[in-house]
């Protein structure tokens, strides 16, 4: 099945997800409806290079910055960028050329996020993601940037509420950038604040 | 969890979306028929040749096959696409005949295995006397395993002589045919145009780009990617790069590394007897200026080794036309143009090469030859079009991902 079709599927299943009404929402009808959430992540890049990957640096830093709308108590809707290393590769002993690659990525995604039960949250989103190559070989700086369409990031969070505004929390990504078929994940920490 | 199901049919559904396209293999059969012959003798090939009737599984291959040598080769060339990759030995004057099949346009494959006996050709042919009758009996299969289905091949008439006559050019695209074909080798690869003539190619068109520091080299899209080349650590525009960096860190989807078009024309003039290359520009900004010299010292190459090859760089638009035109004395380099014969004459190009769907156009091609000139179609790929334009048309040469259907057709006719 294509990207495209795949594509679609999800739409598909995240507008009928978010068609239901949910029973709480009158019960917990909560004042505060939207959140912005900063996070600081360790990413680990699934090596899945066919070549090129001796020297293989996977373990990286990176950030992420994420805005939802929340309408009712069990979803949320909103839009997520960040910026992460995915790889860099350092040029083995011996080679013809010595120097360094490394691949950088800024998705931007569409962001659903459920609540699953107290504390626990599953997201999922998709949109696009810009690539951004550097390689430094013999005194020469190359950046190269790619443009993937297709994209997808499924995330499992822990979340807990200091107050009425703060929150807390712990997340596990996985990230799929379809242009070079990338697989990433990632812990992170985040910061809430809900208004 | 509320749609537990959903979530799990959308993952399900994303997971088997990744899966790569699956390459075609090359069958290999497990017990050779040819182990303990004898190669035959150079002046024992052509004997083989000719037009060969189908008397079993011609619902498979159809009514008729070409039989051609194409350097250590036996090619068989079906009118549908399908072609037999054979070698060939003899042991007490019985030639053994062993190979696959493959469809071009699908991924059907499968082995093949045949023998002409000594009393039905195969004494002659080994004693370079030409047979009267020549019988092909075996048996060919699908996938890896067997060679369960009878084939029959019984020897009609050798080439006309208009076939033998002529100068006909079969153009594999890209060196011999796209990648998205799954054949077995990547194309703009030296491993690709040395397959090529397995399927009847007698010249090849490769496209031709330049890296940062200059140097040519054969690669079609503009960008690496994971259609073209097994996955890497470099990404984005490919002439962003140096030579050191592509030779270094990108290979082609079946392993190859990406040649420089010296490595690749020198290949050409060396190991082939493919006698016609297009080049065609990909780039048209200060191109021609490292392309014509490679072009020029292989001409020289090939004229020093007594080979006759033209080697042509392509025009496939204004730009790359205006960058020739900075070239000193452009006019004196071969070259073929896709313009209008406006701009063959203006480029002095001893090829004009509309795209096919711009019809036989028998009026332009005529007034080309009447000016010395050849005239090239391309990329036709439909059988029934390559053999209408065949029929019909009056080009020197097609320009095809599917060079065995052009041969099938080519050496087919009366």
């Amino acid at each position: 099945m294509g990207r495209k079709n795949i594509a679609f599927v999800l739409i598909f299943l995240l507008t009928a997800l978010a068609a239901f009404p949910q029973q709480q929402d009158s019960a917990l009808a909560k004042p505060l409806r939207f959140s912005v959430t900063v996070g600081a992540c360790v990413t680990h890049y699934i090596d899945n290079l066919d070549y090129g990957n001796q020297n293989l640096g996977k373990n990286f830093a990176g950030f992420s910055f994420r805005l939802l709308w929340e309408p009712e108590y069990r979803l949320s809707l909103g839009a997520e960028t960040g910026s992460y290393t995915m790889f860099k590769v350092k040029s083995p002993p011996g080679s013809a050329i010595t120097g360094d690659i490394t691949r950088r990525v800024t998705p931007v995604f569409l962001l659903v996020r459920m609540h699953i039960v107290d504390y626990i949250y599953f997201s999922t989103g998709f949109g696009l993601a810009f690539l951004t190559n550097t390689s430094n070989h013999a005194d020469q700086k190359i950046v190269t940037n790619t443009t993937s369409l297709s994209n997808y990031l499924f995330s499992a969070s822990y979340i807990y509420p200091l107050s009425t505004h703060w929150q807390l929390g712990v997340e596990v990504k996985v990230f799929d950038f379809g242009a070079y078929n990338d697989w990433m994940n990632s812990m992170q920490v985040f910061g809430t604040f809900r208004f | 969890m509320r749609y537990p199901i959903l979530y799990i049919s959308a993952f399900i559904i994303l997971a088997v979306s990744c899966n790569k396209v699956e390459d075609v293999p090359v069958p290999v059969a497990k017990d050779s028929i040819l182990k303990g012959t004898n190669s035959l003798e150079v002046a024992s090939k052509p004997l083989m040749e000719g037009i060969y009737k189908v008397n079993s599984a011609s619902s498979v291959f159809g009514d008729t096959i070409v039989v051609k040598w194409t350097r250590e080769k036996l090619s068989f060339a079906c009118f549908n696409g399908i072609y037999f990759v054979m070698d060939a030995g003899s042991l007490n004057s019985d030639i053994s005949i062993e190979g696959y099949w493959r469809d071009g346009y699908s991924d059907g494959t499968g082995l093949c295995a045949m023998t002409i006996a000594k009393a039905e050709g195969g004494n002659e042919i080994v004693n370079e006397i030409t047979p009267q009758q020549i019988i092909m009996r075996g048996a060919f299969g699908y996938g890896d395993d067997t060679t369960d289905q009878t084939f029959t091949l019984t020897y009609i008439r050798p080439f006309s002589d208009k076939v033998k006559n002529t100068k006909f050019n079969v153009l594999a695209h890209r060196a011999g045919g796209r990648t998205s074909d799954r054949l077995p080798v990547s194309e703009n690869s030296i491993e690709m145009i040395n397959w090529t003539e397995r399927l009847g190619s007698t010249g090849i068109e490769v496209d031709v780009r330049i890296t940062r520091d200059k140097v040519a080299f054969l690669y079609h899209d503009a960008d690496i990617n994971i259609r073209l080349t097994k996955k890497g650590p470099l990404s984005g525009e490919i002439k962003a790069y140096s030579w050191q960096e592509l030779s270094s860190y990108v290979r082609l989807i079946h392993g190859e590394k990406i040649p420089t078009l010296e490595e690749a024309l020198t290949f050409v003039v060396d190991s082939t007897n493919l006698d016609f290359v297009y080049l065609d520009m990909k780039e048209d900004k200060e191109a021609m200026a490292v392309v014509i010299p490679i072009q020029q010292k292989m001409l020289h190459r090939a004229h020093d080794k007594g080979r006759t090859v033209t080697i042509v760089v392509g025009i496939p638009s204004t730009a790359v036309l205006n960058d020739l035109m900075t070239y000193p004395d452009y006019q004196a380099i071969p070259s073929l143009c896709e313009l209008t014969i406006d701009d063959v004459r203006t480029a002095n190009s001893i090829v004009w090469s509309p795209r096919w769907t711009m019809g036989t156009q028998i009026d332009l091609v005529e007034q080309m030859h009447s000016e010395g000139k050849t005239a090239i179609c391309w990329t036709i790929d439909n059988p029934a079009w390559i053999r209408d334009y065949l029929n019909n048309g009056h080009f020197d040469g097609l320009l095809t991902n599917f060079p065995s259907v052009v041969t099938y057709y080519h050496y087919i006719q009366k």
